[in-house]
């Protein structure tokens, strides 16, 4: 019986109350949660019908854990009404990426290979959201073993673009991109080894962030490539993504992050060459806009014409292929056919490269990341970029026209987010427009360790944007 | 590097499956080799980083933090 004597007023109120916090960025969702307006239970509800009816649709999760979700959810209620006892996350529902390990839950890492395997133990990643009270709803939909950035799964289909459902969502961390943009979960964690983040973001409008290498422990995920892997979030605004970070490696991780829009004082370089290079009719024209954004915030935007992007995105690519190709190889031997044409090949590859290149690769790295370090981040604090070359492509396309000349899909939207891969620096995307009715993201890097950094520019700039509008 | 034409890069990657013991089809072999003479190409820039001798392949990244 309700206040107003009509049985389930109540309920029908919290019901509404729980949908509509479905829309609030997850900084104000944990803190009505925190203040106990609406309780855990009926967010968690509201997130997983919205799941199910979604994922039809958009193929996001590749399993929801319906049962242990609420059970989660009752239990942060009933602490939150008798101890008090509540992290910053006290009851949130979040996604992880079917890559992160979660004690129990299915971990397929996407792969036919995996479809029974569950992980006996949280990654340390999982282990710090769930220290902080957050639920995890589901396991996201992801390119095979993380090794592409379409998320076209033969196993599992493809996770789409709540944009335009016929279009890739980008990957490999697809399906936790489309939870955010289908406002099925306030924020969702991701990794990115060659852009898997970013990509994902940038084509679906949200946020993503690649942290500095290291940053955040990459323990209990399956590997692709260590010397590159990466754990980060992804959120729909970037102050979520310093709520998370904060979580994911402490304080000391968003030193330098603030609300504030001045940015006097803060120097930017566009890097003219490669990274401005190829792009999609109105994809450059949305990241210019972004350039203006932050000049008229205060800061300084200058060009910068040193070509560092084909060396470091070769670093990252020959890295990439040997690491991954070492990591499956007896997998691959055994089961050929059970992995999907693209990766397969992919795999051969890598173990066909000269271990010289490798070799080299490392030591390239070693010489670019000092030499940028000196050169460019003296002259600069960040660097801005278009995410991806392209907006969001059909799915099935392995080329792409970038203005007219045909490029390999994964090779065009890798080239100006593996670079970052391979030096280690973080590296944010951030949605800065629309072009032929699909997101542009700009990506903001900065030097290691300014992580924090970064995601203080970063929201900046998208307060000055405005709201960025949600797939309809 | 040398830039590889289409013969060796097949053969490279015939050489690298066996060697690993991995039984290929015709058609991902053609496929690899194909894509592993347009990686070499990518990696070429590698050659033009300016790299010492004695440069090591390991990193503190800790130190870079």
């Amino acid at each position: 019986m309700t206040a107003s004597g009509k049985p389930g007023g109540t309920a029908k109120r919290q019901g509404r109350a729980a949908e509509h916090a479905l829309d609030l960025p997850l900084r104000a969702l944990a803190q009505r949660l925190w203040q106990g307006e609406i309780r855990s239970v009926d967010v968690t509800q509201a997130v997983l019908d919205r799941a199910r009816r979604e994922n039809g649709r958009l193929n996001a999760f590749l399993s929801i854990d319906e049962e242990g979700a609420l059970a989660a959810a009752r239990r942060a209620d009933e602490m939150r009404q008798s101890a008090g006892a509540r992290g910053a996350l006290g009851g949130v529902p979040l996604a992880l990426k079917d890559l992160i390990g979660e004690a129990g839950a299915p971990f397929t890492c996407g792969s036919d290979l995996r479809r029974s395997v569950r992980a006996t133990a949280d990654a340390d990643a999982t282990a710090r959201l769930r220290a902080a009270g957050a639920i995890f709803i589901g396991r996201t939909n992801l390119h095979e073993f993380a090794y592409g950035i379409s998320n076209e799964n033969p196993h599992f289909g493809p996770a789409r673009n709540p944009w335009d459902p016929s279009r890739i969502p980008g990957g490999s961390s697809g399906g936790s991109a489309v939870a955010v943009a289908a406002r099925v979960v306030p924020a969702s964690l991701g990794t990115d080894t060659g852009g898997s983040i970013r990509i994902p973001a940038a084509l679906c409008g949200i946020t993503g962030l690649k942290p500095t290498y290291g940053l955040v422990s990459c323990a209990g995920v399956y590997p692709l490539s260590p010397s590159l892997d990466h754990v980060g979030p992804m959120a729909r605004c970037v102050d979520d993504l310093a709520l998370l970070l904060e979580i994911l490696a402490g304080p000391a991780a968003v030193r330098g992050y603030a609300t504030a829009t001045d940015l006097r004082g803060v120097r930017i370089g566009l890097p003219r060459p490669y990274f401005w290079e190829q792009l999609g009719p109105g994809v450059g024209a949305a990241v210019e806009d972004a350039a203006r954004a932050l000049s008229a915030l205060g800061a300084t935007v200058r060009d910068i014409g040193r070509d560092f992007g084909p060396a470091s995105s070769a670093v990252a690519t020959a890295i990439l292929m040997v690491e991954a190709a070492t990591a499956h190889r007896d997998a691959v031997r055994a089961h050929p056919q059970r992995y999907g044409d693209d990766v397969r090949e992919r795999l051969y590859v890598g173990l066909a490269l000269p271990g010289e290149r490798y070799v080299r690769a490392k030591q390239a790295r070693r010489a670019l990341i000092r030499d940028l370090r000196r050169t460019i981040f003296e002259d600069v604090d960040l660097l801005l970029t278009p995410t991806t070359p392209e907006v969001a492509t059909p799915i099935g396309r392995e080329t792409i026209e970038v203005p007219g000349k045909p490029f390999n899909t994964r090779a065009a939207m890798t080239r100006f987010t593996n670079p970052f891969n391979g030096l280690g620096f973080p590296a944010l995307s951030v949605p800065c427009g629309v072009a032929r009715g699909l997101p542009v993201g700009a990506q903001i890097v900065g030097r290691p360790g300014e992580d924090g950094f970064v995601l203080r520019v970063g929201a900046a700039y998208e307060r000055a944007r405005g709201p960025f509008p949600a797939p309809s | 590097m040398t830039e590889w034409n289409a013969q060796q890069t097949e053969a490279a990657v015939r050489l690298a499956l066996q060697r690993c013991d991995i039984t290929a089809t015709e058609r991902d072999v053609t496929a690899a080799a194909a894509q592993l003479r347009a990686v070499l190409t990518r990696l070429a820039p590698l050659d033009a980083v300016a790299v010492e001798a004695e440069e090591p392949i390991d990193l503190d990244w800790t130190a870079l933090r």
